[in-house]
Parts: structure tokens; sequence; C-alpha cells
């Protein structure tokens, strides 16, 4: 954890006590998910992060992430001033007050899952779906997710194309909805496309074989009437 | 109250639906009212302060990938059942369909209480209020028993008076970027401008080049400058009348194919009449409150569709067979658009400019089959076509203030849209979308600077104060959508445009609204 903080001009108090504070985030998120995901928690601590990541402590004080890409772009992980304004923002105009099974696409730092854990969120069903493995190590690393790992409903997917598609079958219903988390989407978006038309074309094979409220029927015939 | 009004296509039709929305505002001052339309005309009703939301329905994608991709069923099936879905939980008080068939499915499974029929597989169109019955049995029987204009019908079906006015409202950005286009032209001449809209959506409405080509030349002759408006398809049209009017041609202004709707509706502001047939360009410029001269044949019906409004000619074809429903089985080689003369537009036009001037009226020529309308518009009323040879100075001229009334004190007069709109793509996910409306937000930045430059009484302002900070963040917006890092957009949009639109807003108020400038740094530091 010590390289995340190499680029600040910090005392040395100063980073013995973010080095502690994140070393405490990081083993209590490992504990918990170890709990609840075995297989995922023994390949996090297998996994070498990749060190061309650059942290910055954001102006609402809490950790961002920046990569350059290949291309000559770059991808900022979150806001770079409130990451957790951003994350609930995000929350309500997506997901809050909804009862749907929900799937959040990019798990980013994690700063927009949090909201999941409110008490009012009940047993909702969700599923957290992240294309990179190093994306979830900083999550782990700078936010703590013991909360989200508690939820019982919750199903993770870090890296793991191949077993999606029949996970994702059992995981969805004719009324679950699905939604991107731009930042994480766009810096690995071929992957999320691909998972996004798969939650499309299951969500509508749900809802194809009458599961629902009587809207199938409806939105059927209108898009008929639209094609003529 | 929650009320949404359904109405997917047509320009026309939907600037039709603005008196009734007038007027549900009026009765019930504390509804909500959201209007589901064609992503391609909410502009229509950005500015209309009657609206409180759009709901922008991709309406002409989804018919595109319905013909020709059907990987995009399930994404469509979804979008469109979500978006049912949404509606239904937030609770839909009244639904107003104003579109038949796919509106009424939509009516059908959103709303319990749907006032202008709702569409069930099972029973087909089903109407819950009689006045909605009635219009479509006179549509479907026989079109003309209907002396009744669409938007005073919608008027009834939503149970308001009919007689208000249409509204259109375009920010002042748009009306000068219209402005700019008819400056660069190189018709300089202070003549009256006429517009002319040549083409029209389908092929046998249009009333042909050689017939406009001969009505500009007497336009022309008689002092008037015109300009050609249009989709970029009649740019083909636009260039043989352009060629046939041979004396006075440095008079015409071509904008084929360079306007967006709301730069449309800036040319149609200043324009002194407009000739056209059963266009949207007519609804635009009734709107705005542009005199019009309307040719109807073949299946346009004047009393339907004509334009909404005091003082407009309109040329009616009455064969026995008008209005048809399929001109293109015609028995008649179209006599209905061979009827009307070059020469009746021009006499038209010479009767509508004298009755708005309170001029003699011209003689006109009285022809079989061809009958010439003024409309007449009368609060509680509605619209009505008085026979051009029994109007009176009793009925009501244009009034002089309805020009006014499509000005909107609410309408944001720069046409900047708010960081909530700009940021909603970022949080939905859509990055695409997302960068290209924040390209289009910053193709505004330099049209406001240059309007706020030109309109600036010279030597009056220092434009360092406003103009160099202003460049210096639209510098830097352009370096962030470079980057192509969504988060770094965001964040700018978040935190650092507010300063460059207050500058801005601050500019154009105190020069393009003629408000008393003082001492420039103290303002605007205030």
């Amino acid at each position: 954890m010590v390289w995340i903080l190499q680029n600040f001009s910090m005392n040395r108090e100063e980073k013995a006590h973010w080095i502690m504070n994140l070393k405490n985030i990081f083993t209590n998120n490992l504990t918990a998910l170890d709990n609840q995901f075995p297989v995922l928690a023994q390949r996090l601590k297998n996994h070498l992060v990749d060190t061309s990541w650059q942290a910055f402590l954001t102006e609402s004080g809490v950790f961002s992430f920046h990569h350059d890409e290949l291309d000559g772009c770059s991808a900022s992980m979150c806001s770079r001033f409130d990451p957790i304004t951003e994350g609930k923002t995000w929350f309500n105009i997506n997901a809050a007050e909804r009862y749907h099974p929900y799937v959040v696409l990019g798990c980013g730092l994690g700063y927009h899952i949090l909201p999941f854990a409110n008490g009012r969120q009940g047993n909702r069903k969700i599923a957290v779906i992240e294309a990179s493995m190093d994306l979830f190590y900083l999550a782990m690393s700078v936010n703590d997710l013991t909360n989200i790992f508690s939820l019982e409903r919750l199903s993770l997917f870090v890296s793991e194309q191949s077993i999606l598609e029949s996970a994702l079958k059992d995981f969805c219903t004719s009324d679950t909805r699905y939604g991107l988390f731009l930042p994480s989407t766009s810096f690995n978006s071929v992957y999320y496309e691909n998972i996004s038309a798969l939650l499309d074309r299951t969500i509508y094979e749900c809802r194809n074989n009458g599961e629902g409220d009587g809207r199938c029927g409806a939105v059927k015939e209108f898009l008929n009437l639209l094609g003529e | 109250m929650h009320i949404l009004v359904i109405r997917n296509h047509r320009l026309g039709d939907i600037l039709q639906l603005t008196p009734m929305l007038k007027g549900l505002k009026r009765k019930y001052p504390d509804s909500r009212i959201s209007f589901m339309t064609g992503s391609e005309y909410g502009c229509l009703l950005s500015h209309n302060r009657h609206v409180d939301r759009i709901i922008r329905f991709k309406e002409n994608q989804y018919r595109h990938w319905l013909k020709k991709d059907p990987s995009r069923y399930p994404y469509m099936f979804n979008r469109l059942y979500d978006l049912c879905a949404d509606l239904q939980d937030e609770g839909i008080d009244l639904v107003i369909n104003r579109q038949y068939e796919e509106g009424g499915l939509l009516a059908d499974i959103l709303g319990r209480n749907v006032w202008g029929g709702r569409y069930q597989s099972s029973h087909g169109l089903v109407f819950d209020d009689q006045r909605s019955e009635d219009l479509y049995k006179v549509i479907l029987s026989d079109r003309r028993k209907n002396k009744r204009n669409l938007a005073d019908w919608s008027c009834l079906i939503a149970g308001v008076s009919p007689g208000e006015s249409m509204e259109l409202n375009i920010s002042s950005t748009d009306q000068w970027a219209a402005d700019r286009l008819l400056a660069e032209s190189p018709a300089k001449e202070d003549r009256p401008l006429i517009g002319v809209q040549l083409g029209a959506a389908h092929p046998f409405r249009q009333w042909g080049p050689d017939r406009f080509s001969r009505v500009i030349s007497l336009l022309v002759a008689d002092g008037n400058k015109i300009v050609l408006v249009g989709t970029a398809n009649e740019k083909e049209m636009a260039d043989k009348v352009k060629t046939a009017v041979v004396k006075g041609n440095g008079q015409m202004i071509d904008l084929v194919g360079k306007t967006s709707i709301p730069c449309l509706a800036g040319i149609m502001k200043r324009c002194d009449a407009l000739i056209t047939g059963d266009t949207g360009t007519m609804h635009v410029a009734a709107a705005v409150g542009t005199p019009v001269l309307a040719v109807f044949y073949g299946t346009a019906y004047p009393w339907e569709t004509g334009p909404y409004g005091t003082g407009h000619v309109v040329l009616y074809s009455d064969e026995p067979c008008a209005p048809c429903l399929d001109p293109s089985t015609c028995r008649f080689q179209h006599r209905c658009k061979s009827n009307i003369t070059p020469n009746d537009v021009y006499e038209g036009f010479l009767l509508g400019n004298a009755m708005r001037n309170n001029r003699p009226l011209p003689a006109f020529t009285k022809k079989d089959g061809v009958k010439t309308f003024v409309t007449c518009v009368e609060p509680g009323c509605g619209q009505s076509l008085i026979p051009a040879d029994q109007w009176t100075k009793r009925h009501l001229l244009l009034p002089p203030d309805e020009k006014n009334l499509s000005t909107n004190d609410s309408a944001k007069s720069d046409g900047l849209p708010d960081r909530a709109t700009l940021l909603e793509p970022y949080f939905r996910g859509d990055g695409d979308e997302f960068f290209s409306r924040f390209q289009e937000y910053l193709q505004r930045i330099p049209l406001l600077c240059e309007m706020i430059s030109t309109s600036a009484p010279a030597g009056r302002i220092d434009q360092t104060e406003w103009l160099n900070p202003v460049l210096q963040i639209f510098q830097n917006a352009v370096a962030v959508l470079q980057t192509g890092d969504a988060v770094r957009l965001a964040d700018f949009i978040q935190y650092k445009t507010a300063d460059m639109e207050n500058r801005l807003r601050l500019a154009v108020k105190q020069h393009t609204h003629g408000q008393e400038y003082q001492t420039g740094k103290a303002s605007i530091r205030s």
C-alpha cells in the first residue's frame, strides 16, 4: 500500500497515519470478503496491482486514481473533487428507491456502491460486475466495503466473463434493471458493451416469456405498430 | 395533478397542441405537464413555459432499427418497458393522447384516465370521451364534414377553451444565428423579406419548382427579397428555382438545408410573410406570428391543418375528390395542383398584404375550383375560414401583439442547457451522448461571444473584462474534451463552467437586452 502514497508530499507522521489507515481498511475488507466470497478473496490476495495507477487525494479528502491509456487518452476513476457526492448522485439517478433487482456495471472505487448498503434498500438483490481486478483491489484499499460484503443477496463478479452468462441468467428477472458507472465502464468499454448486450438479451427473454405484469404484450404490440 | 401528453411526430401537429397546453396550464395551474415526443422535436417545446418535462423518445431511431437491425430488438423492448414502468411508478393522473394506435397503446398501459383514445389489441381504438370519438368518426367517414382546426379539437378534447395562440419560443442565440445567416447573404438591400418553402415531406404535397419560380419572379419584380427555406433534400428544387428566376436573382437568399428547427423559427420571425404548402414550416411561421399564404391541394385540408391564427390567407383547390387519401392513384392528373396558378398565389399574397396594412383590398380573380380564405381565430370559438370576398374589417386583423406572445420571459435568452441536463447522460452511463452534448454546448459559446461583441455599442465596453476570462475557460474546456476523460469533463462541468456562464449571461443581459451598462468592472464583478 505504500506505493499509493509515494507521490504525496507528506511528513513522516502523516504518511504513517495514512499507511496504517489504508492497511486497516484493506484487511477488514478482505476478511469480510473472505466470509462471503472465499475464492475471490484468494484471487485478490495473489493479485499484483499494476503500478502505473496514479493516486491522488481529492478535494474532499478521499482517494481517487488515474490511469493513462495506451492510445493517449486517460481515465479517472471518479471525481477529482468529491467522489462521495458523485457516487450518491449516480445512485439517486439510477438506483434509488427502487426495489427491482439491480446490476451495477463497473465497481470503480466503490463510492457509488456504498449507498446500496443503507438500511432502506431492504433485502434487494444486487449484482456488481467489475472488469478489472486492479480496480477492485484499489476499491478495497480506499473504501470500507464491509457493509456491502455483508449484504445477503449480493453477487460479485470480478473479471469472470466465462461464468457470467449462466450466473446472470439465474440472477435476472423481468423487472431487473442495470446501470453503468461511466468512469469504470469507459476504462474497459468492450467488456461492458458485451455484458450490457447480454443483460438486455436476458431481461428481454424473461419479459418475452410472459413473466411480468402485462406491460410486455403492450410494448411488443407498440414496436410492431412502429415498425409498420 | 400529473398530465401526460403524447404526440411523437410531425412538427406541425406538435405545434398545433401548444394552444391546448396553454389552456391546460391555465385551467390547472398546479398541474405538472409532461410531454412525450420524438427526440428531434424536443426543441419545439424546450422553451415552452407550459411544459414541465419533455420525455424524448427516439422514434425515428427505433423505426430504423425495427426495419434494419433485429439485434437491437431486446434493447428497444427493454428501454420501452422501463419507460412505461417508470411512468407507471410516477403515477399519471391524466393521459391526453393525440396519436392514434402507437400513442393509444402507451396511453392504455400508462393511465386509467385517458382522453383522446386508447388502443387495445382486443378492441382496437377505444374512446373514454365523446369529443375524441366525434373527431375520429368525422375523420374516418368524411373529412369534409369537419370544419374545425385540429388545434381546436385538441382543446376541446382536453376540456379547455379553444382560441389561444400557438407558442414557439427560441433563445436569443438561435435568433442571432438566424439573423447572421440572413446578414451573410449577398442580398443587402432593405426590402420586405418573403419566405418561400418549396418542398414538403411527401412529393405529392409539393407544388413544383416551376410554379414557385414564376411566383418568385413576380414578387421580386414588386421589390421584395426572397428567402428560400427547406431541408437538405430540397436542395435540387432550390437550384432549379434559382436557375429559373433570371431577373432579380440577386434578391434571393438560399437557406435550404442550412437551418435547424430553432434557426428556422428565427428566420420565420424576421420574414414579413411566408408562402408555402401544407408543411411544418407553415406552422412554425404561424407560431412565431408571421403571416402565411398557404396553398392547399391533394391530401391537405385547410379546416383541419390550416395555419392557426388570424389573418393568414389560404388558397384551397376545391375538387370533389379533395381531400384525397391516396394521391398516387389519382385519375385526374393531379388537377388540384394545376388548378392553383402562380398568378392566384401572387394575388393571394397581395390580398393578405393589403389586409394587414389596412389598405383597400385588391380585386382578385374568382375561379372555379379554387377558393381563397382568410383565417380568423376568436377566443372561445377557435379558428374559422372566411371566404376572402366576405371578409370585412369587423374580422380581427392579425393582432399586432401576436409576435410578442411568442416571446417567453422564462425562456433562457442564451439557450445554454443547465448543468443537470449536461450531466444527465454521464450519470446514466451513456458516454457518447455525454461528450456530444458537451460539444453542442461548447459550440454555442463562440456564437454567444460573437453575438455579444456585435451587439455591444462600439467603444462603450472593454470586452476584455468578460471576453478574456470566458475564452480562457473555453480553451480549458476544449482541452478537457480532448483528453477523452469523462470524469474530468464531468468535474469541469460541475465545478468550472459556472463562472463562464455567469459572465456570459451578464454580458448578454447588458449588451443585447438594451439595459443600461454601468461602469464595466463593478457590474461584471457583482
